[in-house]
């Protein structure tokens, strides 16, 4: 694995009404990370904390080589960020914009930030207080994306946007990371979002990561089986089994860590394995939080 | 200190400011011509429509610069730049004091030539007229002090409620201070020490809250 982009060790802050627990993050360079969590879980505050605005009381932070906050000036030079909440100025025109981030920023492409104007259907001369929210978003991004910046940090990019929208705005990320040197870390709570261009997953709920790893790792390691059981069997219970729903002569198995000879386990106490499933990234992301606040109730 | 991009912060902010800065000083200019005109309506009129000028200016950089800055969320942006969270209060004093001194200084001066040069105007009203106007520049950067440190638009409002209160009774109680106030008709101006006094006290409290906002900025774990 090639140096790490992003790297959390034991990452902790604490508010009156949340605490931030002991993050572990590592995002490797060239990757795209989904960062999933409910509303309120943490990942604004991981995104700030990353970004040097949020000082942590414990822990170690560091990107692209830099020490987080100290270094945070030399880290942004390469790191663009996007983030739902995050407005132009109103009085002013994207043009305004392009050529203030240009002045700053050497790497400025601005054969690119024209095709982004064309291919995000923006005018340069439009002030922005007349843009939609879906044009804002756009026009963001593409101040982002002509920076060419080496690592990329979105935070809920797509809330908001139109289905059109959204697949421009992914399109392009994909684009961007076809430069292997570039990494992208992105949080959403929309699943559908992440599992379409992520490499790597991260969830978090309540302020603390519940799993992180590569996406076919999450993908391949959980599986629902369906049973039919004789009446009186018992069931066997491997490693890994998050879920066990029985009515009846029918049963559900839901399994984090599904191995090949997982249903040979069922077979041999009599049950027929009529279906092993794959899950998608929501119904792990739900099976996850569920499991989590099981264990740890709030 | 980054200085390439508080420069640009700096002009960032001049130039969204510009029309106010030219509304303040063609308001300026008129308050002047008015303050010239041979009647005591006039006098008055145009002396209160000058320190209007000047708080106004106040009001509208503190609210445009800072406070809207958080309030329409552009300070995500300007904070995704290469600047630190102390960088970023610097360029905002530097913007503010740089935009606001140069305004309030040509009102400045111009009301200073303008007592000075008429006849119907008593030069004693000098010192006065110095005091009143350092007096809005220290309560302008009051009100910075409290926007930046406080990051909120409430407590911002109730700095400038209270600054422009006490502006009132600063210049009931200046113009009844004996050594002041017996001077004011004089054909020449008085530079006395309760002048200098009441000036250093002005200037202290510039200095301390400018000074508090960079020691406060310094304590601060959180910035967005």
């Amino acid at each position: 694995m090639t140096d790490p982009v992003v790297q959390f060790h034991g990452v902790s802050k604490r508010y009156s009404h949340f605490l931030l627990q002991d993050v572990d993050l590592e995002l490797p360079r060239g990757g795209i990370m989904g960062f999933i969590g409910p509303n309120g879980a943490g990942k604004s505050t991981v995104i700030r904390i990353l970004m040097g605005l949020v000082r942590p009381d414990r822990g170690e932070v560091r990107v692209l080589g830099q020490d987080i906050p100290k270094g945070q000036v030399q880290a942004k030079r390469d790191i663009g960020f996007g983030s739902e909440d995050l407005r132009l100025y109103r009085q002013t025109t994207l043009d305004w914009h392009m050529e203030f981030v240009r002045s700053i920023y050497p790497s400025w492409d601005q054969s690119y930030a024209d095709t982004l104007l064309r291919r995000f259907d923006l005018k340069r001369d439009q002030k922005v207080k007349g843009f939609s929210h879906g044009q804002r978003v756009k026009a963001a991004l593409l101040l982002v994306l002509a920076r060419r910046p080496k690592l990329l940090v979105l935070d809920e990019p797509t809330t908001g946007l139109d289905p059109v929208a959204r697949a421009e705005l992914l399109d392009e990320l994909m684009e961007v990371v076809v430069d292997d040197d570039r990494s992208i870390l992105f949080s959403s709570h929309n699943t559908l979002d992440v599992e379409q261009i992520s490499d790597y997953i991260t969830f978090i709920d309540r302020g603390r990561i519940l799993a992180t790893d590569d996406k076919e790792t999450f993908l391949d390691r959980w599986r629902r089986l369906r049973l039919e059981l004789p009446p009186e069997t018992v069931l066997p219970n491997p490693p890994g089994v998050v879920s066990t729903q029985r009515q009846g002569h029918l049963c559900v198995v839901t399994t984090n860590q599904f191995e090949p000879e997982t249903p040979s386990l069922y077979s041999a106490v009599g049950a027929t394995v009529t279906a092993v499933e794959p899950l998608t990234l929501e119904e792990i992301f739900i099976a996850t939080v569920r499991t989590s606040r099981e264990v740890q109730p709030s | 200190m980054n200085q390439e991009m508080l420069r640009r912060l700096v002009l960032k902010d001049w130039h969204f400011n510009r029309t106010a800065i030219l509304i303040c000083l063609g308001l300026g200019a008129l308050s002047l011509k008015v303050l010239t005109l041979p009647s005591e309506g006039a006098f008055y009129a145009g002396s209160v429509l000058l320190i209007s000028v000047v708080i106004g200016l106040g009001i509208h950089l503190v609210i445009s610069t800072v406070v809207y800055e958080r309030k329409h969320q552009t300070l995500p942006f300007v904070m995704s730049l290469p600047i630190s969270p102390m960088e970023y209060v610097v360029a905002k004093i530097l913007a503010n004091l740089s935009i606001f001194a140069a305004t309030w200084t040509i009102l400045c001066v111009a009301t200073l030539s303008v007592i000075w040069a008429s006849p119907g105007l008593p030069n004693g009203l000098l010192p006065l007229a110095v005091i009143l106007l350092a007096e809005l520049f220290a309560a302008y950067c009051l009100t910075l002090a409290v926007a930046l440190i406080t990051e909120s638009e409430g407590w911002t409002i109730v700095m400038l409620v209270v600054g422009n209160l006490f502006f009132n009774y600063f210049l009931y109680f200046i113009t009844h201070l004996e050594n002041i106030a017996t001077h004011l008709q004089s054909p020449v101006a008085v530079w006395n020490r309760p002048v200098w006094w009441t000036l250093a006290a002005i200037t202290t409290t510039i200095s301390l809250s400018l000074a508090g906002t960079l020691v406060a900025q310094t304590r601060k774990t959180d910035f967005l």
